[in-house]
């Protein structure tokens, strides 16, 4: 243990470690999935950090609000854990909280595209969204009210955003829709994250870029099985939108996964040499609809993500892990939050809200 | 007043089962058994005996009992006194009729929150342009003056009625002013043609039309808070109107889930009921005559003395001083005493205002804490949601104690806002810190008492586990422990040649052979820690693990060393700890003598409000301070000497929280 390290996670160590003891446990899990309406579920969230939940809903009854009021929260969070750390670290924690700017610029970008060109009226939908600086400085406003795609792009000069923007124009928008941008802002997110990463010293690069290598391969089998097993996606756009870093996407069995016919592909090869007991399980669960076979690979893959997390607060306390766990554990808690409130609204039975939550 | 902790019995009760109803209200209602299971007590008979599953009934009232509480809580309501239950007026319970009921007005509040919902997105809209319109932000705005040709303004609304969008009539100009979002223009202009809308050929109205949309959109937002708070008070009073149906439902859910923990302890055989439980011996008369009155005397009861089972399988109850409630939380925050011990209640209150008043020796500040708990206890209501404040009602009860200390230590420094005002009734604490020496006191004079003070304290912690052991009769550890007659005789002669030291000006230590015997003989002594320790195992039964002559000894050594570590740098640490009751006492004297100071530099208004804020400062900063030191003390050198926190505590079905208690 150096004394530098020491110095510099002493503090956040402890205070983070303090958050994490006054987060939902298992039982109140438990409770909340049972709960059988949104008031007997805010009413199981008193004394926890989602308490204003009750107060926001009691004040609009609406749920999108509520909802903005997570993600709001979230940003809050990387905002302040970023406060807490300097130099170097607090770029990475920005580039981390990029990822809900990503977010947010997704969901903005997609209302201007149901209003400009599919000619869909948006109403209110724009005030769900987040219209604060989250890490770059970027006119919202001007955003949703673009008269056309250049103007967007016009907006973005200066951020990161700008150049995967570029490779756009509207015909292009208009023949292939967001999806393909999205997957690229992504993509631009994830990459500028582990530029971050490298400057970061020995132990606390190795750290998060062994986080980020399985994240990466992560996203990538998700994205195989998703878009290249259940929607059936060309190789050439299947290989494009994955996310660089990780094992997966260099292996021969990715090469024969991309070469395959979408009907044809197969999940359990692609990771049976780096994650052998996923392929076992999907072995095991081979006459299963696509759809639970895809619901299976990301209950999995979470798992183990958790489980990752879970090591790094047991082990080695005075690195940038206890940040990634932190902030892993704090976006599994909104999920399963969002999850519960939007269950409870669609009158899902709690079996389903636990599956879709856990 | 107990000063061990309450003296318990053992139920252990057979009834018909006929009367196993009555007997479980009547159990209720005396509210002081701690049931155990009566399979865990005779594990052999397991397969003989019939145990209720309530588990899904108590998950079941559980929710709905919630369910009500949610209701309550949205109308702002409390739940129903818990004293109000009968737990002899037990009547059947319809879940299916409460399940509906409670449905029932969940759906309807779930209509108003629709309301709410579809004003709450009218509010979104009506914000974005509004902020626009102030930001200046006029290019994502499109005005119209004019008026449709042919339709009346209720069509146009109605055309309008899915956009963004407001109209203001301007009876004056004749025209309407219409505002709305540029971005929706595909959508509007194709309406606007249909409607036939003739725009104003005055371009001058423009920058007035500006003005009175943004006040129109401003009352807008006013507006919709109002029908807000309009929907917030019909979510009430829907509430409200089955708040009696509400509070009878909750009652009876609230008995019944009560009613079957306790039948969740019973066992059964073909006709009769079992059930065993923890009693505070004073009540076990009350219980018995209940029982045989509910059974109409057809039971048998026997009684278990606590003494005849281990320890540590015996529920601790303590006698409920009503007047010590606020320490008894200090205690219980820490840990239960083990049964027979000294209950730390009245030590700790004594030892913890001593301490505090020390570190916070000010008559006049302590007043102020002592109003402050008094106004507290006074106007203290609980949230009605049951969220707990910062401030609870005992720890206003617990300002009323801190304030007095200070009051009488105040008055024995002679501190009083800082000030000299009176004389004091034993030194001078505020001139010994300013000049160093004062009336032939040093501050080595305040430290030297807060050192003495300290002694007391683990003095007294000594005699309390001495007291304790032997009441739990183990005298190998009354005699050898760090804490037993052997540690408290080494620490006693440390005192005792540690200010000999200080008497020769840390020049020397008493070379007697008194000293030296003294500190030899107890050392040597310690030696036999081990064996005396196997012996008194193997004497209550417990069989040993067998070990060689090598291997003992280096037991012994190794302990041996370890406990002289112990003792002398245990002792001599927990000792020198009192010294941080001296260095807060001194930097509250020092902060009030530069506030003081502060004051004296200016004049007027301003010295008083330095004082007055320096005052403020000192009593929220050191009064935290000190509050948190002393029961530093109280938890880490007083309670490791006595207190073990091994018990296990009383925990009774009731339905008042301190029906369990032995008073």
């Amino acid at each position: 243990m150096s004394l530098r390290d020491l110095n510099k996670y002493a503090f956040i160590n402890a205070k983070l470690r303090s958050r994490i003891a006054n987060m939902l446990d298992d039982k109140q899990i438990e409770t909340l999935l049972n709960s059988t309406s949104l008031e007997e579920l805010f009413h199981q969230l008193r004394g926890t950090s989602y308490q204003s939940l009750a107060e926001l809903y009691d004040e609009s009854g609406d749920i999108q609000r509520l909802e903005a009021w997570i993600f709001s929260r979230n940003v809050s969070i990387f905002k302040e854990v970023g406060r807490l750390m300097e130099d170097t670290h607090v770029s990475l924690i920005a580039a981390l909280g990029v990822k809900q700017e990503v977010e947010n610029l997704k969901g903005v970008i997609r209302l201007w595209f149901s209003n400009k060109i599919k000619d869909q009226n948006i109403d209110y939908r724009y005030g769900y969204l987040y219209q604060g600086k989250i890490v770059n400085d970027i006119d919202w406003d001007k955003i949703i009210n673009a008269e056309n795609f250049e103007q967007i792009k016009e907006s973005l000069k200066g951020t990161l955003y700008y150049k995967p923007f570029k490779e756009f124009d509207i015909e292009r928008i208009n023949k292939e829709g967001l999806f393909t941008l999205e997957t690229l802002l992504d993509r631009t997110w994830f990459s500028h994250l582990r530029k971050e990463a490298r400057k970061l010293n020995k132990r606390d690069r190795e750290l998060v870029e062994e986080v980020l290598a399985r994240d990466a391969d992560l996203k990538n089998i998700i994205n195989s099985v998703r878009t290249g097993y259940l929607y059936g996606v060309d190789s050439e756009i299947l290989e494009q939108s994955m996310f660089e870093g990780g094992k997966v996407t260099q292996t021969q069995e990715f090469e024969t996964f991309l070469a395959t016919d979408a009907q044809q592909r197969s999940i359990s090869n692609l990771v049976a040499k780096h994650y052998p007991e996923l392929a076992k399980e999907l072995h095991e669960n081979k006459d299963k609809s696509p759809k639970e076979k895809t619901l299976l690979v990301e209950h999995y893959l979470f798992a183990d993500r958790r489980k990752e997390f879970n090591k790094m607060l047991r082990g080695y306390p005075f690195s940038f892990g206890i940040i990634l766990a932190y902030f892993f554990l704090e976006e599994r808690q909104d999920k399963l939050i969002r999850t519960v409130i939007n269950g409870i609204n669609f009158k899902l039975s709690a079996q389903e809200i636990r599956e879709a939550a856990l | 007043m107990n000063v061990f902790t309450v003296p318990m019995r053992l139920l252990t009760a057979v009834v018909i089962d006929e009367a196993a109803d009555k007997v479980k209200s009547r159990l209720l209602d005396l509210g002081v058994l701690d049931f155990i299971k009566v399979s865990n007590l005779a594990p052999d008979q397991k397969e003989k005996l019939t145990e209720e599953a309530v588990e899904e009934k108590l998950a079941l009232y559980g929710n709905l009992r919630a369910r009500i509480e949610t209701l309550f809580q949205q109308a702002n309501l409390n739940h129903p006194p818990i004293e109000k239950i009968d737990p002899n007026d037990v009547q059947a319970l319809n879940t299916t009729k409460i399940k509906s009921r409670i449905d029932e007005i969940s759906d309807e509040l779930g209509e108003i929150r629709d309301k709410q919902k579809q004003l709450s997105q009218l509010r979104i809209r009506v914000e974005e342009m509004y902020s626009y319109l102030v930001d200046n932000k006029l290019q994502y705005l499109d005005v119209r003056i004019g008026k449709p040709e042919s339709v009346t303004l209720d069509v146009l609304e109605g055309r309008l009625v899915n956009l963004a969008h407001t109209i203001v009539e301007n009876k004056k100009w004749d025209q309407l002013i219409l505002l709305t979002l540029r971005r929706d223009r595909q959508q509007i202009t194709p309406i606007m043609e249909t409607l036939k809308w003739v725009e104003s050929s005055d371009g001058s109205l423009n920058k007035r039309a500006l003005e009175i949309l943004e006040e129109h959109l401003k009352e807008s937002l006013i507006d919709l808070d109002q029908q807000n708070r309009l929907i917030k008070e019909q979510i009430k009073q829907r509430i409200a109107k089955d708040q009696n149906e509400l509070e009878e439902f909750w009652s009876q859910l609230k008995l019944h889930e009560l009613l079957n923990q306790i039948s969740g302890n019973f066992s059964r055989t073909r006709n009769t009921t079992i059930f065993s439980g923890w009693v505070p011996a004073s009540k076990s008369e009350s219980l018995e005559k209940a029982i045989r009155e509910a059974s109409d005397n057809s039971c048998v009861i026997e009684w278990t003395e606590a003494e005849s089972l281990p320890r540590e399988q015996v529920p601790v109850a303590v006698d409920d001083i009503p007047l010590l409630r606020p320490f008894q939380k200090l205690v219980d925050n820490y840990s239960v005493p083990e049964y027979g011990t000294i209950n730390p209640t009245p030590f700790v209150a004594v030892s913890y205002l001593a301490m505090f008043g020390l570190m916070f020796a000010d008559a006049g500040q302590g007043l102020i804490i002592l109003l402050l708990g008094i106004l507290g206890t006074k106007f203290y209501k609980p949230h009605p949601s049951g969220k707990p404040s910062i401030i609870s009602g005992d720890m206003y009860n617990l300002f009323i104690y801190l304030g007095s200390a200070s009051i009488v230590s105040g008055a024995l420094f002679g501190s009083y806002f800082g000030f000299p005002l009176f004389k004091p009734l034993w030194f001078n604490y505020h001139e010994v810190v300013a000049l160093g020496e004062y009336g032939g006191r040093t501050v080595y004079s305040i430290l030297k008492i807060t050192i003495w003070f300290g002694i007391v304290v683990i003095g007294t912690g000594l005699i309390l586990n001495w007291i304790n052991l032997i009441r739990k009769k183990s005298y190998v550890k009354l005699l050898m422990d760090k804490n037993g007659l052997i540690g408290g005789w080494i620490f006693g002669l440390g005192v005792w040649t540690a200010f000999a030291f200080v008497a020769t000006g840390y020049k020397s230590i008493p070379s007697s052979p008194f000293v030296l015997y003294g500190f030899a003989i107890p050392l040597i002594a310690l030696l036999f820690k081990i064996p005396l320790q196997n012996y008194d195992l193997k004497k209550s039964g417990t069989e040993l693990e067998k070990q060689g002559i090598g291997s003992l000894i280096m037991d012994i050594v190794l302990e041996w060393i370890v406990d002289i570590l112990e003792i002398f740098s245990g002792f001599l640490a927990n000792t020198l700890s009192f010294m941080r009751v001296a260095g807060l006492g001194i930097a509250h004297v020092s902060l009030m003598t530069a506030f003081s100071e502060m004051a004296n530099m200016t004049s007027g208004v301003a010295a008083i409000l330095i004082l007055v804020v320096g005052n403020a400062l000192v009593i929220a900063l050191e009064g935290l301070s000190a509050g948190i030191q002393a029961l530093r003390l109280n938890y880490y050198e007083f309670f490791t000497k006595y207190f073990t926190g091994r018990g296990l505590s009383y925990n009774p079905i009731a339905l008042r929280p301190h029906a369990g208690k032995s008073n």
